[in-house]
């Protein structure tokens, strides 16, 4: 599992509400009932935390995908959810 | 035009008296101030409101759901769902197309705004929340209830400002008499206990500056009142045509008789004679009462010094006959754009318990004032006919007049 994985789930979890138990790896932002706004809201807060822009999340990316993008672009600014 | 009257057939309320119609009644009777200093107001010159501290927001409507709304959308719905239970109108079992929502506001999400514009301040412009506007706006309240329940038809905001939940009403009791709709779900929210309202309040000379002692500060028509103290909440009514109501078997709480506007054309804050004389005329009128028949006034009563003597002045030459008044402000603060919807469904309660909630930290009154206020404990009471008055910023007024069905 990619490093930054267990932020990914802090995130979809604490800040959007998602439920942890839907939060299977392979599981798409679509599967796990994000729709554009709120897709749209956790690129913001992941881009504040990890202080880089993120330009390639979608509806169909799955969230294997995504911890493996964040982890390329870095740790989190706070140090404080790795 | 329909002439079947327009009842209440469902309450549903979050009040710093509790959440739930129940627990609010309940809480109202006991009559003692919920005004408490406040961690989030921590350090500012009003450091204390009367605040929903058991809102449980994510148990009571999922934590994906409660995460998406504001404050006072959460508080809008989970009201909106239990006045829908209390109604018997599970989904499924109403014409969505002939169901509006017509729900009042009086600020907005103020508190979302102040931490996004911290950020922009900051220099962090692209860590705005692209969800700031459509969480935040004054009409998502209604727009996130119609969602929810899946209400087609008309869904408006009111904005009246103190006025903005009975404003509400009246316009969803129109909705009903025009025959646009057979249910109006309708009432108001509003969420004001945070760092901006409260300067914003303080700074208007409005608030009480009792610090010292919190839960002393709200006392309507005490002759030691200094300024109101803010409130939140939200009170959400069923609304439908009596002869709906009786096809469908439900009970009513009140009919809702009629409603009185009125706007006082002469200055943004204080009160005019006048012209809440005007809205109070009015609804009798639309209820075709007569002064005598009004058996109690649910007063707008805010515990401002000039307001407080402004209203019970009208009311005492209006009603010479003194029926018990009360307000709820002395236990439940002031909620703003909530405030007219909250105090129309306790006098719903009151024509249906036949009891006045008493008018908290009322010990002393104003020598000025010579109404009859309900004080200390619960007073039983035979109510055919009672008013809720609501005055407004930019003088406008809203007075409902509800009868026993």
């Amino acid at each position: 599992m990619h490093a930054l994985h267990p932020f990914l789930v802090r995130t979809l979890v604490d800040d959007l509400g998602v439920p942890e138990d839907m939060l299977d790896a392979e599981a798409t932002f679509e599967t796990i009932g994000l729709d554009s706004l709120t897709l749209a809201e956790l690129v913001v807060i992941v881009q504040d935390r990890l202080g880089e822009d993120i330009t390639d999340l979608t509806a169909d990316t799955t969230l294997a995908q995504a911890s493996a993008r964040l982890t390329d672009i870095g740790a989190p600014d706070d140090g404080a959810r790795p | 035009m329909t002439a079947s009257p327009v009842v209440i057939t469902g309450i549903g309320l979050v009040t710093p008296a509790g959440v739930g119609g129940e627990a609010t009644w309940h809480g109202l009777l006991r009559g003692r101030s919920t005004a408490r200093h406040h961690p989030e107001l921590t350090g500012l010159p009003v450091d204390f409101c009367c605040a929903v501290t058991d809102l449980d927001a994510s148990a009571r409507l999922t934590s994906r759901l409660a995460r998406r709304l504001d404050r006072f959308s959460q508080m809008a719905l989970i009201a909106a769902r239990e006045a829908m239970r209390d109604a018997r109108l599970p989904p499924g079992s109403y014409d969505p197309q002939r169901t509006g929502v017509v729900i009042g506001t009086g600020t907005t999400s103020m508190e979302r705004y102040e931490g996004e514009i911290a950020k922009l301040l900051a220099g962090r412009p692209r860590s705005v929340s692209p969800l700031i506007i459509p969480r935040s706006i004054p009409n998502i309240c209604a727009g996130e209830v119609s969602i929810d329940l899946r209400a087609q038809g008309p869904s408006l905001t009111t904005s009246t400002a103190c006025a903005s939940g009975a404003t509400a009403i009246g316009t969803a009791m129109m909705l009903l008499t025009g025959g646009a709709c057979d249910t109006v779900i309708t009432g108001g929210a509003e969420s004001v206990c945070n760092r901006i309202s409260s300067v914003a309040f303080s700074q208007l000379g409005a608030l009480s500056m009792r610090t010292d002692a919190p839960e002393e500060a709200s006392r309507p028509f005490d002759s030691d009142r200094d300024g109101f103290v803010l409130g939140e909440g939200a009170a959400i009514l069923v609304l439908e045509r009596l002869s709906h109501a009786r096809a469908r078997g439900i009970r009513s709480y009140a009919t809702v008789a009629g409603y009185g506007a009125s706007c006082d054309a002469r200055h943004i804050t204080a009160l005019s004679p006048s012209g809440i004389a005007l809205a109070m005329r009015s609804a009798l009128h639309a209820a075709d009462l007569r002064p005598g028949d009004i058996d109690h006034v649910n007063a707008h009563g805010t515990s401002t010094l000039l307001n407080d003597r402004t209203e019970a002045d009208v009311l005492d030459r209006l009603f010479p006959h003194h029926p018990p008044i009360t307000s709820l402000k002395g236990t439940i603060g002031h909620a703003i754009g909530a405030a007219g919807a909250i105090e129309a469904a306790v006098t719903a309660l009151t024509l249906r318990h036949q009891m006045i909630p008493p008018t908290a930290n009322h010990h002393r009154i104003d020598p000025d004032i010579t109404v009859d206020v309900v004080s200390h404990r619960p007073r039983p009471a035979a109510v055919r006919a009672a008013l809720s008055t609501s005055f407004g910023f930019g003088g406008q007024n809203a007075v409902l007049a509800l009868t026993a069905p």
